[in-house]
């Protein structure tokens, strides 16, 4: 056995607004993951459904479908081959219920954008991705 | 025969008439004279114990809880039967309309019959209040019970006097008793009772027995009016109430949303100005530096306005929960006093934290007192000049937690005092500090928070000297189980 160096991490951002998730993009690639994206609530649930990121980062309000209403079309279905290790919700919708749906959908986590710095959400997700 | 037999009287043992053989004639006329006594008397008794059954039936009808027109129909239906009366209608005063407004009347063939040749329906034929020709307006006006053997004074102006004959051949009633329902000084209306024998034919008894009931029937009427009443309000306040349901509801909704709206752009301009500001876009003038500066911290302003917005929105419609858990204080305040070490070092102000190392758990929910903590240190930093100190000071004392933010600043004057804790309640001249300005809200939300953990919050300021703010928690055991007390140093 030789010495294979760790594959990077796979990351979704599902963000509608463009300067938002390009603001994402651009700190994680700088971190050396591979990002993938989803621009509406289809696309992310249609990645989603396929799978094997290591982290999906998933707003809220989206067009096409919400977020939450993604967590529980891909609760009710069998988990795809490789299946998304943890999905962190990162939404600036602080409504409690939102909150507690996205936690019994099986979130492991919930973030208010506008609270934190770039170098913040980097070091949280890496928080998530070393759980 | 029993020898207790109540109604001996002479030889005579019982009510019937007895055989009239070998008597005396003044026996004869002894013994008529009882029987007579005696038929008086159960014909007494019988009516007594119908006024005690009405009286009865009009407690029945009171707790029934039913509407005017029902009750008064009741009454009217009640009265006729057990009272062998022709006929009865309830009239009403109709303030609003100023008439005397029939709301029940004895629904009897004849008695319909009788209606027809009004030409009205029953709650139509009105009286005005200010026709002094209508026998039942002078009934009210007089509060004095009126006879009559002609239909036409309780009918005037609604009939002529052909008609009002008419009427009273078909449905056979030979006198009318008006009597006024009043009670107190308000007239309620009038009860007029039909009867098809002459008024003089009435016993006195049931004269009386008339009278008495009068009363019971006011009082059960004006129990419908109020009840009615109520039972109106309430379902106006009912209505009132769903309706506010449904602003606050969608007030929150809009609030929710607004600043979901309002956090998108400020978490753009807020993260890509900080990666200017880290040089992420190669390097910065100083004068660049200084101005991006500004954008960001102005954006982090509105950010924290928009969650204190948040904050209030949940605070006032009782959405808050707290998530309870054991915490010691001490821990909480040193995180926070770490958070600001690097701010207040710049300015050579003092930071420090003294709490004991003993100091019992607190039950509370960790992210609210982390707020008040983090607001309190904030506003005293914020309102303390170069060189002054901030001391965070916590002790155990009772029940609960007491923790002093005592500072070195600006202070707050006298009339300023009251405004503290109040929405919006940012002090004059305190929008120019060094930092910047508060929304004015972070206090109120810190009160509401406090208290909504069982604590107080109070301020104590000199102005120019400093402030005090103190805040209590109660300890966790007496929150779990309020019978045990803290001994001294049993927590170690």
């Amino acid at each position: 056995m030789t010495d294979v160096p760790p594959l990077p991490k796979k990351i979704l951002v599902v963000e509608d607004d463009q300067y938002i998730r390009e603001l994402y993009i651009d700190i994680f690639e700088e971190e050396g993951f591979v990002v993938d994206h989803a621009v509406d609530g289809d696309e992310a649930y249609q990645k989603m459904h396929e799978g094997g990121y290591d982290l999906v980062l998933l707003d809220i309000m989206l067009p096409k479908m919400d977020g939450l209403k993604i967590l529980e079309k891909l609760k009710n279905e069998t988990p795809p081959v490789l299946p998304n290790k943890a999905v962190v919700v990162l939404s600036n919708l602080g409504q409690e219920t939102a909150v507690a749906s996205a936690t019994s959908l099986g979130a492991r986590g919930y973030m208010i954008k506008s609270d934190y710095t770039p170098d913040q959400v980097i070091n949280k997700i890496k928080g998530f991705l070393s759980e | 025969m029993p020898a207790q037999d109540p109604v001996r009287i002479g030889s005579a043992q019982s009510s019937k008439f007895p055989p009239l053989t070998d008597k005396t004639n003044d026996d004869e006329v002894l013994i008529a004279k009882a029987s007579q006594a005696i038929y008086k008397q159960n014909f007494e008794l019988s009516i007594r114990n119908k006024t005690l059954l009405i009286l009865r039936r009009l407690s029945d009808i009171t707790t029934q809880a039913k509407s005017v027109a029902e009750v008064t129909q009741l009454i009217a239906d009640t009265i006729v039967r057990e009272l062998n009366f022709a006929a009865a209608i309830i009239t009403l005063v109709d303030k609003k309309a100023n008439v005397l407004r029939p709301v029940a009347m004895t629904k009897s063939p004849q008695m319909l019959e009788g209606l027809k040749l009004v030409g009205k329906p029953l709650e139509e034929a009105v009286i005005p209040l200010d026709d002094a020709n209508n026998l039942t307006i002078r009934a009210i006006r007089d509060v004095e019970q009126k006879v009559t053997d002609n239909i036409l004074d309780i009918l005037t102006p609604l009939v002529n006097q052909e008609t009002a004959d008419s009427i009273k051949r078909i449905t056979k009633v030979k006198t009318i008793i008006i009597y006024p329902l009043v009670l107190g000084d308000r007239a309620l209306g009038v009860l007029s009772l039909g009867l098809s024998k002459n008024v003089d034919d009435l016993s006195r008894m049931e004269k009386e027995t008339l009278s008495e009931l009068i009363g019971m029937v006011a009082i059960t009427i004006d129990h419908a009016k109020l009840l009615e009443n109520i039972q109106k309000t309430n379902s106006k306040l009912q209505v009132a109430n769903q309706k506010l349901e449904l602003l606050d509801k969608l007030k929150n909704e809009f609030v929710s949303l607004a600043s979901h709206e309002l956090r998108t752009p400020m978490t753009a301009i807020k993260s890509y100005a900080w990666l200017v500001l880290n040089n992420k876009a190669g390097p910065l003038e100083p004068k660049a530096k200084e101005y991006i500066n500004r954008v960001y911290n102005s954006t982090e302003r509105l950010i924290h306005l928009v969650n204190e917005m948040l904050d209030i929105s949940r605070i006032e419609s009782g959405k808050v929960q707290l998530k309870r858990e054991n915490i010691n204080l001490k821990n909480l305040a040193s995180d926070i006093l770490n958070e600001f070490q690097a701010k207040t070092a710049e300015l050579h102000i003092n930071l420090s934290l003294d709490a004991p190392d003993n100091l019992p758990e607190v039950s509370i929910d960790r992210e609210k007192i982390r707020q008040v903590l983090e607001n309190l240190v904030g506003n005293a930093y914020k309102f303390t000049p170069q060189d002054g100190t901030i001391r965070i000071i916590m002790r155990a004392k009772d029940t609960v937690i007491e923790t002093s933010i005592i500072d070195t600043g600006h202070g707050i004057r006298a009339e300023d005092m009251a405004k503290l804790f109040t929405k919006f309640g940012r002090l004059e001249g305190s929008y120019v500090t060094i930092t910047g300005s508060g929304s004015g809200l972070g206090l109120y939300i810190c009160k509401q928070y406090v208290e909504l953990h069982g604590g107080n919050i109070t301020a104590l300021s000199e102005y120019g000297k400093g402030s005090t703010f103190t805040f209590t928690l109660p300890i966790a055991q007496h929150i779990v189980s309020p019978a045990l007390q803290p001994g001294e140093g049993q927590l170690h």
